[in-house]
């Protein structure tokens, strides 16, 4: 077992310590086949990492609405599944009429399951006893060092991710700074030029000529000054320097459902549904950083479904201090691959958004999260076996009456 | 009588065109390019009003603020913030606790400004 331990390090692939083990399991025990599986942190069920038979036919195939075939199907993914993971195993082995025998091992990130199994009925002997707790202990420790690995890679992109955005904000704040000062004199040179010489003076086509040119400069200083006020929210979102006041959610959420359009829902015949509890209720937060994230999670709605389907967006007060907004979609679920979303970074240039964005420019959907928590509030994403997307925003409730103010 | 400006900006052009624009106003105007600077203006010029920027070298505005208000020259004084959208650090909390009559992004409308200094009754 030292070389299973080894190979875990080398590898780094909990496959091939599935692998090792199985086979060594299975000579050993002289198991008719060997299932393992795997718990992380926060599931509810195991997610099966090997499943092997010695000699004999093909393993029976499950019916496909079958938790351990969908548990399969989205492997590595997020995923719901009702019952307890020892459950899942001995239906597994009720569906095949097999007998087993239980390892359970457990480290600090995650635990799992051995199951060894006969098609007839078998108990283990004494040495072989022994052999399993040896080995449960064995597989604990090198889930720790898999764990270990897991987690270094988990920091490592987040510290890639997180240089990528700091390096973009240190950049955005000095493009931010050298484009807006000069762009601000320009103005007001320009509109002191406006008042002076113009509303003033009336020389013909001289005054025609300095007004259109004097308009000219003054829209395109209004257009980059759009732009840099986006380089700005950038900055500022990324430094956490944040305006906290109670915002009224009902106006939000509206705000945003106007801003990608209700004609372009209408268009592609998505019906959206705004049914909040208590529509007069406030919440804390940064009114552009929370508009950003509803607007982001409209359009992960929306691009989800493509054509035909329905958002719905609700809320409930769990209690006296929080405001929940659940999101639900009809459309496809999202891949969870941390790569895809570690890539995906801000577009602080992103103008129109009544243009649907591509998915590369959209916000990634952890630096909503990101947002959402620096508002001291909490964004989960689930993709229920029923299909579509659910998200739901934990926010601080404003405790305060307007008129108190 | 004429109503004293301090400007507190570290941008010499920017300073340029406000003091153009506020003498057109009829203001007399003083310009300091941070905010130790401007304290001293303040306590020897003795403003009605000041312009400052939040993001200035040496002393930035909110510190500015901060000791324009514990300063006996300084507590009855208006404020107007300009500022970029980066600087705009400072809360509402924060501008209300340093009584900050407008806070106004640049680019800065001068018709909006001319319409808050004129709000202001100085």
């Amino acid at each position: 077992m030292e070389y299973v331990y080894d190979a875990c390090v080398q590898k780094d692939s909990i496959d091939m310590l599935a692998a090792e083990i199985t086979n060594r399991l299975g000579e050993t025990l002289e198991a008719e086949f060997v299932l393992l599986f795997y718990r992380i942190p926060g599931a509810l069920n195991l997610i099966p990492i090997s499943m092997w038979r010695w000699e004999g036919e093909d393993l029976p195939e499950l019916p496909k609405d079958h938790p351990l075939v969908v548990a399969h199907q989205y492997h590595h993914d997020i995923f719901e599944v009702s019952g307890a993971g020892e459950e899942l195993a001995k239906q597994y082995l009720t569906s095949w009429k097999a007998h087993a025998s239980f390892g359970l091992f457990s480290g600090d990130e995650v635990s799992g399951l051995i199951v060894f199994g006969w098609e007839n009925e078998r108990r283990l002997n004494k040495s072989e006893k022994t052999l399993l707790q040896r080995l449960s202990e064995r597989l604990s420790a090198a889930f720790d060092v898999f764990s270990f690995y897991q987690q270094q890679r988990e920091v490592q992109n987040t510290l890639t991710l997180k240089n990528k955005v700091d390096q973009l904000t240190q950049i955005s704040a000095s493009l931010h700074h050298d484009i807006l000062n000069p762009l601000n004199i320009l103005s007001m040179k320009c509109q002191i030029f406006e008042r002076k010489h113009i509303l003033k003076e009336s020389n013909g086509d001289l005054k025609r000529s300095a007004e259109d040119l004097t308009k000219l400069v003054l829209q395109h200083v209004d257009r980059l000054a759009i732009v840099t006020q986006r380089l700005g929210q950038f900055v500022r979102q990324n430094r956490g320097q944040l305006r906290i006041e109670g915002l009224l959610l009902s106006n939000m959420l509206n705000n945003c459902v106007d801003i990608i359009g209700p004609d372009q829902f209408a268009a592609d015949n998505i019906a959206i549904e705004l049914q909040l509890e208590n529509p007069d209720v406030e919440v804390y937060g940064d009114g552009v950083l929370l508009e950003q994230v509803f607007l982001n999670l409209l359009l992960r709605s929306y691009q989800s479904i493509g054509k035909q389907g329905r958002i719905r967006v609700t809320s409930y007060e769990p209690d006296a201090f929080t405001v929940v907004v659940v999101i639900n979609d009809t459309g496809m679920r999202q891949e969870a691959s941390p790569e895809h979303i570690v890539t995906e970074v801000e577009s602080p240039l992103k103008q129109d958004l009544n243009q649907v964005c591509q998915e590369s420019e959209s916000s990634g959907l952890n630096l909503m999260q990101r947002y959402v928590e620096m508002m001291r509030g909490n964004l989960e994403y689930r993709a229920p076996l029923t299909g579509g997307n659910q998200y739901i925003v934990t926010l601080v409730k404003r405790w305060e009456r307007k008129h108190d103010e | 009588m004429t109503n004293r400006l301090l400007i507190v900006e570290d941008e010499k052009e920017a300073v340029e065109v406000m003091t153009e624009f506020f003498e057109e106003l009829g203001f007399e105007v003083q310009a300091a390019n941070n905010g130790q600077e401007g304290l001293d203006l303040l306590r020897s010029f003795k403003p009605q009003l000041v312009i400052t920027d939040i993001k200035m070298p040496l002393m930035n505005g909110e510190k500015f603020l901060d000791e324009v208000r514990q300063d006996p020259s300084g507590k009855s004084v208006k404020v107007i913030i300009t500022t970029g959208f980066t600087d705009g650090g400072m809360t509402r909390d924060r501008m209300k606790q340093f009584n900050v009559s407008a806070y106004l992004e640049k680019p800065v409308s001068l018709d909006r400004l001319e319409e808050v200094v004129q709000h202001l009754k100085l």
